[in-house]
């Protein structure tokens, strides 16, 4: 089973660096809107030090840790697996040692690996670059907070996956359903904490945030780094139990979504 | 004259054309119209969460903010409706190496590109912009004379001409790269640097924004004749001076690069 895994793996991995030119692109794509922002802040900070407990320097380093966490776990599969499905190349899945799901989740796996390594370097220059240009404080790290940043970055992703899975799998209905998308997009972007830090959001806006499971995707793990939020491992329970519905979800839209596919040919 | 009037008239057969196939996909077409309303909606929220921080950006109040949002979204419909579906198909077809059939036709190919397709799931989004533009007039108190009325549509008119110019430029260097499919998504990713006030520019940010490249001007410039505080009519004559070796330049680009297309029949 492994070696079949580590086969796939490779495969995608190989793929993916095909298109490394792309990738370098897409992730200097994503890091000029947030670049503006910051210039956006600046010139908030400029007349004020201290905004309802960020400095200037703080709300950079948010919105670095923002891209940070963005490049490691958001999922951009749906468009092309949404494809596969409404034009019926999937059969080949179906005769496969490996379900279509798992070849899905390592395809992405792969693709985040080959991502990372490329613009992982980028990063850490423009982070350097910004540092000699604002005054940046360091993490206060230790063991307990970097742990609860990686379990956050892994429910993150696991979130980011089994929402773009379960818009996969409403393929097998809907003609368009890759722009099912942007909705996930407006959901966590408005929801999770990575447009602005939660606590300049209004107060309805605010007591959302605080009751959905999206927090858990970047304000709170950028909170941890901050300093400015703890957790403990019982409140993981909550953003665990969330993954398991979208989960189950994703299940039962591939078990009916079986009974319904047909194609010719394949 | 006689030429003008086939354009003219090739122009409206496309619009036609399209709105026919609108029709055939009335379900596809009201589900984009939403998410396009979706996004605009959300653009407002955005930067009304922001400004709301202090209550002003770079000098501009919050209604001053939304005049900008307005015209920001007024340009943003033009760009969805025309310019990304146009760039799009131009550069799969030089990808593809199906631009012989765009060469071979007896128009202008630079005009046929920028009007063979448009997507019409903008027009709550334009309905939108200019909506707010009148609440914004309202909330400010002002009442633009017609004179400066059509000094703000002329520059409205500069700025998506700009825009054309430099994206049609970009797409143009997908006949010197190899395949880079998100060679389309450098324009929309970098849009945010118009939808601020140019006063959020300073230092280098300031030079490249409003200098080298002035995309920073794009949607300032016309909000300012509306907010009659014009910062400087050099900068404006500056601006349009820009656009039209812009778009000199596009052209030029474009015959120079169509003379090393060489592609397979279809």
């Amino acid at each position: 089973m492994w070696n079949k895994w580590k086969t796939l793996y490779t495969r995608y991995f190989i793929n993916a660096i095909e298109y490394r030119s792309e990738l370098i692109v897409w992730f200097l794509l994503s890091v000029i809107p947030t670049l503006i922002l910051i210039l956006v802040w600046q010139s908030i900070f400029n007349s004020q030090g201290n905004i309802q407990g960020y400095g200037l320097g703080e709300i950079i380093q948010y919105y670095l840790l923002v891209i940070f966490i963005g490049e490691l776990t958001a999922s951009h599969f749906e468009n092309w697996w949404v494809r596969m499905i409404r034009e019926g190349k999937i059969d080949l899945f179906f005769t496969r040692p490996f379900s279509l799901q798992q070849t899905i989740f390592i395809g992405d796996l792969s693709r985040k690996t080959v991502y990372a390594l490329l613009t992982l370097p980028l990063f850490a220059a423009i982070w350097w670059a910004m540092s000699q240009v604002w005054v940046i404080q360091p993490f206060n790290l230790s063991a307990a907070v970097l742990l609860g940043f990686v379990v956050c970055l892994a429910i993150s992703y696991a979130i980011y996956f089994f929402m773009g899975l379960i818009i996969v799998f409403m393929g097998f209905w809907l003609e368009g359903a890759q722009s099912l998308e942007h909705f996930k997009w407006i959901i966590v972007t408005l929801l999770s904490g990575s447009f602005i830090p939660v606590t300049f959001l209004p107060d309805w806006l605010k007591n959302l945030v605080n009751l959905l499971p999206f927090k858990y995707m970047y304000a709170v793990p950028i909170g941890l780094l901050q300093g400015k939020t703890t957790i403990s491992i019982t409140e993981l329970i909550y953003p665990l139990s969330f993954i398991v519905c979208l989960w189950i979800i994703a299940q039962i839209l591939w078990r009916l979504a079986l009974k319904r596919y047909t194609s010719a040919g394949g | 004259m006689k030429k003008l009037i086939k354009y003219w008239q090739i122009f409206w057969h496309m619009r036609r054309l399209h709105a026919m196939r609108m029709l055939e996909y009335r379900a596809d077409f009201i589900f984009w119209l939403l998410i396009s309303f979706m996004w605009t909606i959300f653009n407002f929220f955005f930067f009304a969460a922001i400004v709301n921080v202090t209550g002003v950006i770079a000098g501009w109040s919050t209604a001053e903010m939304y005049l900008l949002m307005a015209v920001f979204t007024i340009l943003d419909s033009f760009i969805w409706s025309f310019f990304y579906n146009n760039m799009l198909q131009y550069t799969n077809d030089v990808f593809n190496g199906e631009f012989n059939k765009v060469l071979l036709k007896p128009i202008d190919s630079q005009f046929w590109l920028m009007t063979q397709n448009n997507n019409y799931a903008n027009l709550l989004r334009f309905a939108t912009g200019v909506g707010m533009l009148f609440w914004a007039l309202r909330e400010l108190e002002l009442q633009p004379s017609i004179l400066d009325f059509g000094l703000f549509l002329l520059l409205l008119s500069f700025s998506a001409l700009f825009i054309y110019a430099v994206w049609f430029i970009i797409s143009t260097l997908s006949f010197w790269v190899d395949k880079l499919d998100n060679i389309n998504e450098i324009v929309p990713n970098v849009r945010r640097s118009f939808q601020v006030p140019h006063q959020v520019y300073t230092g280098i940010a300031s030079t490249l924004f409003t200098v080298i490249l002035p995309l920073g001007l794009v949607s300032s410039l016309p909000s300012e004749i509306l907010l009659g505080r014009v910062s400087s009519w050099s900068t404006i004559f500056y601006f349009m001076t820009f656009t039209l070796i812009t778009v000199l330049i596009s052209r030029w680009f474009f015959n120079l690069s169509i003379k090393k297309y060489s592609g397979i029949a279809n």
